[in-house]
């Protein structure tokens, strides 16, 4: 296990201003980095705006007024188009199976 | 989850049980999750066509599956896993793929605000998915789960099979990266 990183190196981490992969595997996996990091986050001046980031997500990720209709139509379509390969592929299945013991006989393995 | 959506997960899961060509629970099942998953959907593949197409993949995953799924096993947090892992592979397949940049389709907008504020909103707005587009899609998905959907860090940490701690840290150092870029939003 890596050594814990520094305060410094926290912080930077925090901020995105430190690029390093080891350091990503290290304190997404280490509960005391992790309870660092939360500590210094609470206590330092980071930005009211925060509190908007609900909202703002909501306005960036805007679902379209007629998306569960639309959602439905394709649902349903693909369930249909699936259902109808299904019985498509039985179809060729059967007809494989029949020919099968038209010129082979019931008693004859293929293999 | 509130009790009226309980009531409903229970009809949905009932409807597939019975069988698969009951309308109602289908139709259940995509009112009351079709927005989540789309939105999951476009935080990771940031392409409003493409995300449509993701949650439907994930819903008719979804719908085919449901009577496997274990009774003590959350439906929502079920269907988010499906869907963010449609989406991760959907992504995956199309970085294979080169993209010519005049042909990306537009971003949203923000939706209608007062009408005073629109023109800073949407510059706002901007500014904050230039902010979203710098996140990885591990870390987009967590600040969703997490914001949007108001799971708790062991939901999301299960629900995208990864440690606690990234969890924290990943929401962490999104909020402040995304907390700057909204400076202008208050």
């Amino acid at each position: 296990m890596r050594r814990h990183p520094s305060t410094a190196t926290l912080d930077a981490w925090l901020d995105g201003d430190h690029a390093d992969p080891d350091l990503d595997v290290h304190i997404g996996r280490c509960e005391r980095c992790a309870a660092e990091l939360e500590r210094r986050h609470a206590s330092s001046d980071h930005d009211d705006a925060e509190q908007h980031l609900a909202d703002a997500l909501e306005a960036a990720l805007a679902v379209p007024d007629d998306l569960t209709d639309r959602l439905h139509r394709g649902v349903t379509d693909r369930l249909s188009n699936r259902e109808v390969a299904e019985v498509v592929g039985e179809l060729f299945g059967a007809g494989f199976e029949t020919a099968r013991l038209l010129f082979l006989g019931a008693n004859d393995d293929p293999r | 989850m509130t009790s009226g959506s309980v009531a409903t997960e229970s009809e949905i899961r009932e409807g597939t049980i019975r069988g698969d060509t009951d309308p109602e629970a289908m139709h259940h099942l995509v009112t009351d999750h079709g927005d989540a998953v789309y939105r999951l959907a476009l935080s990771i593949v940031r392409d409003p066509s493409l995300a449509e197409d993701v949650a439907q993949d994930s819903l008719v995953k979804a719908w085919l599956a449901l009577p496997t799924l274990r009774d003590d096993t959350s439906l929502r947090s079920w269907l988010l896993r499906i869907t963010h892992n449609t989406a991760i592979s959907t992504l995956r397949r199309r970085r294979a793929i080169v993209v010519d940049p005049l042909e990306m389709p537009e971003r949203p907008t923000a939706p209608d605000r007062s009408v005073e504020n629109r023109v800073q909103s949407s510059v706002v707005i901007g500014d904050f998915m230039v902010a979203l587009d710098t996140l990885d899609e591990l870390s987009r998905s967590i600040v969703v789960l997490r914001e949007i959907e108001g799971l708790s860090y062991d939901e999301i940490a299960a629900l995208l099979d990864v440690p606690l701690p990234t969890v924290k840290t990943r929401l962490l150092r999104s909020r402040r990266k995304l907390g700057s870029a909204l400076r202008e939003w208050t």
